[in-house]
């Protein structure tokens, strides 16, 4: 029966777009349209995803904001889409309309009480860049720092909120829900939502700024605190590229190595040391040169907790496979406890993914070649099974998302490393100090 | 003639008088406006504070400093104050324009949306008396009407200054020629703006915001592309 699979598409597409709110946010049609293909068998496939995916960029920029953001997020659920489709979706966030400098000022006097060239010693109004929810412009403080400036597009909370209300009424009862669980919806709103909120970016910039001060080779940007409000975000400007931009400048094999395992340590002190995750792994959100990386937008970072943690030490060094009291505590962790030790399934999942991590992490010593494309896949391919799973928490959905982020990363710089001398170094020497506390408020 | 390019007529020629008599003449207007702004002002402030509802002529007069009688010489109902703040609000609009440097550089959404803005901004300390005002002005009889008699002057002036933006985009080759639908589309726009501006609840009215914004830029668009056949 084929007829009705596709009318019950076209049906939903249809409510959706009525149920869209009235500032024309209409981007659960837009996913449905994202997910539909997929089911296409086929050389035609591929092409119509790079046709949609083109479509649906145009469209979700023209939305601006929180239909952008979950327009990355999906670019993170790769097993959906193909690679070009991926690199559509992935570049979202550089390519946004901006507003012009009037819509600007207006955004900007609303929050700080006056125009920015009043604020600033100096102030570019073209933006330089488009962020998830805003844009950012360059400036130069009266003490003469010079700032990036971020200013969020207006109505972005009241969109996102219906936007996910749009999400979960209509299109995701029908279909997306065997492939994204609702509890994982909810989180990435939930995430989203807080993210609106440039105060709460202001101190995880502060709680990562401490922490990362042991790592020489990151640098997070300062805050301006009297120039920051809940839709106005002032930092130091940091140097650097974006990867593709960077990967132009024809960086050699050596300095894509060298920022290859900076990456991988850098995940590394995320999960083992400091128990937080910059859980937005996007690529511009991460600015290289020759021997370092600038980190910057920080809306959406998220804490791990200590049985998260353990977990996926106790995944990644094996334990599990021959002590059974670890693998309960594990299955516990990651299933809830409403699961049996006895069901076959997750041990089978977790089977397969111990069997390609030991392809990614190489004991013998030899390097990882993480431009190869077949191991990208075969990630993505574990990506998947791993998000399929209904009982995901949350946790794991961001500790993932980065982690996807990171080899994504290596994969672009077709670094050639180590990664398991660097990681079980990392986990040796990280994890040691005491829980990071959050700055107090 | 057209619509648009209409004035109002000046007074026949006959009638008009000697110089001696012109400048008291003069004088006496100029009085009589600026009692109809004290008037006005008295009136927003005592609307602020008290609520339209619960303001009375009376007080408006006594805060005014003028008979009670005298306040419904110059505004026999509460709609002709509104035409009157209306009338006023245009003024503004055009002076503010006219001052604006690098505004009139810009494509004309930019343009549109600033003027759009400005008009939200002078509406917003009164939004309460906005409310009452702008829902009578449904009512067909109502002197508010966009079509009834006494709004007609209020109503050219802005389409006039709309067109004449319009016009000047036309000239630059930013959007096709659209007639005079152009500034009638802009005025019913701005009349659901409005609306939607009040029923508003977002904090900063950050949703008007949103929607002008994307609105323009939708709406433009649509005419660079060709829309469809205008003419």
């Amino acid at each position: 029966m084929k007829a009705p699979e596709s009318n019950r598409w076209k049906r939903a597409a249809r409510m959706t777009k009525l149920t869209a709110g009235v500032l024309g946010s209409n981007v659960g049609y837009l996913v449905g349209n994202l997910f539909t293909p997929a089911r296409r068998r086929g050389a035609r496939r591929a092409a119509m995803q790079t046709r949609n995916a083109q479509r649906i960029r145009q469209e979700l920029q023209e939305l601006r904001g929180p239909a952008m953001k979950l327009g990355q997020v999906l670019s993170m659920q790769s097993h959906l889409l193909d690679e070009k489709a991926i690199d559509e979706l992935a570049n979202l966030q550089m390519r946004a309309p901006p507003m012009h400098p009037t819509l600007m000022r207006v955004q900007f006097r609303n929050e700080l009480g006056c125009d920015p060239e009043e604020a600033f010693e100096e102030f570019e109004p073209e933006p330089f860049a488009a962020a998830s929810l805003g844009q950012v412009h360059r400036a130069r403080t009266r003490d003469g720092h010079r700032v990036a400036v971020k200013i969020q597009y207006p109505a972005v909370r009241e969109i996102i909120e219906a936007d996910f209300q749009t999400l979960s009424q209509v299109m995701l009862p029908a279909s997306i829900m065997r492939v994204i669980p609702q509890s994982v919806i909810d989180e990435l709103r939930r995430g989203i939502l807080v993210e609106c909120d440039y105060r709460n970016e202001k101190r995880n910039i502060e709680r990562f700024g401490n922490a990362m001060k042991r790592l020489a080779f990151v640098e997070i940007p300062k805050v301006f605190p009297e120039l920051c409000t809940e839709r106005v975000l002032t930092i130091s400007f940091l140097e650097g590229k974006h990867v593709d931009d960077f990967l132009r400048t024809k960086p050699s094999q050596e300095v894509r190595n060298r920022l290859g395992r900076q990456f991988l340590e850098l995940f590394c002190f995320q999960a083992y040391e400091m128990r937080w995750i910059h859980a937005d792994p996007h690529p511009g959100n991460y600015l290289l040169s020759t021997d370092h990386i600038g980190m910057v937008d920080f809306g959406c970072v998220k804490e791990l907790n200590d049985e998260v943690v353990q977990c996926i030490r106790d995944f990644s060094l094996e334990l599990w496979q021959k002590n059974e009291g670890v693998y309960r505590s594990m299955l516990k962790t990651i299933c809830g406890p409403g699961v049996s030790p006895k069901d076959p399934g997750p041990r089978r999942t977790l089977d397969e993914m111990i069997r390609v991590y030991r392809h990614l992490y190489r004991e013998n010593g030899e390097p990882t070649d993480f431009g190869d494309v077949k191991i990208f896949r075969e990630m993505s391919r574990l990506y998947k099974l791993f998000l399929s799973s209904k009982f995901l928490p949350p946790e794991f959905l961001f500790y993932s998302r980065a982690e996807m982020g990171l080899y994504m990363m290596l994969h672009r710089l077709g670094a050639r490393i180590p990664a398991y001398e660097i990681a079980t170094k990392a986990m040796a020497s990280f994890g040691t100090a005491k829980h990071i506390p959050a700055q107090p408020n | 003639m057209s619509f648009l390019n209409m004035r109002k007529k000046s007074g026949p020629a006959h009638k008009k008088a000697k110089p001696g008599r012109q400048k008291t003449a003069s004088r006496r207007k100029e009085k009589k406006e600026h009692t109809k702004a004290e008037i006005l002002a008295a009136a927003l402030q005592l609307f602020q504070t008290k609520g339209v509802g619960n303001t009375t002529a009376k007080e408006i007069a006594t805060k005014a400093g003028i008979a009670e009688g005298t306040f419904f010489n110059y505004f026999p109902t509460k709609e002709d104050l509104a035409l009157y703040f209306f009338q006023k609000g245009i003024d503004d609009l055009i002076q503010w324009y006219d001052r604006q440097g690098s505004l009139k550089q810009a494509p004309i959404e930019e343009k549109l949306f600033a003027i759009i803005h400005r008009q939200l901004e002078q509406l917003k300390p009164y939004e309460d008396f906005i409310g009452s005002v702008f829902f009578r002005s449904l009512e067909p009889r109502s002197k508010l009407n966009a079509l009834s008699f006494e709004s007609q002057e209020n109503r050219l002036r802005y389409l006039r200054f709309i067109d004449g933006l319009l016009k000047e985009a036309i000239q630059r080759g930013e959007i096709p020629d659209v007639g005079r639908l152009g500034a009638y589309g802009v005025g019913l726009f701005y009349m659901g703006i409005v609306t939607f501006w009040l029923h508003d609840m977002s904090h900063g009215k950050q949703k008007t915001l949103a929607l002008l914004d994307r609105s323009l830029v939708v709406a433009t668009r649509f005419l660079r592309k060709g829309g469809w056949e205008w003419k």
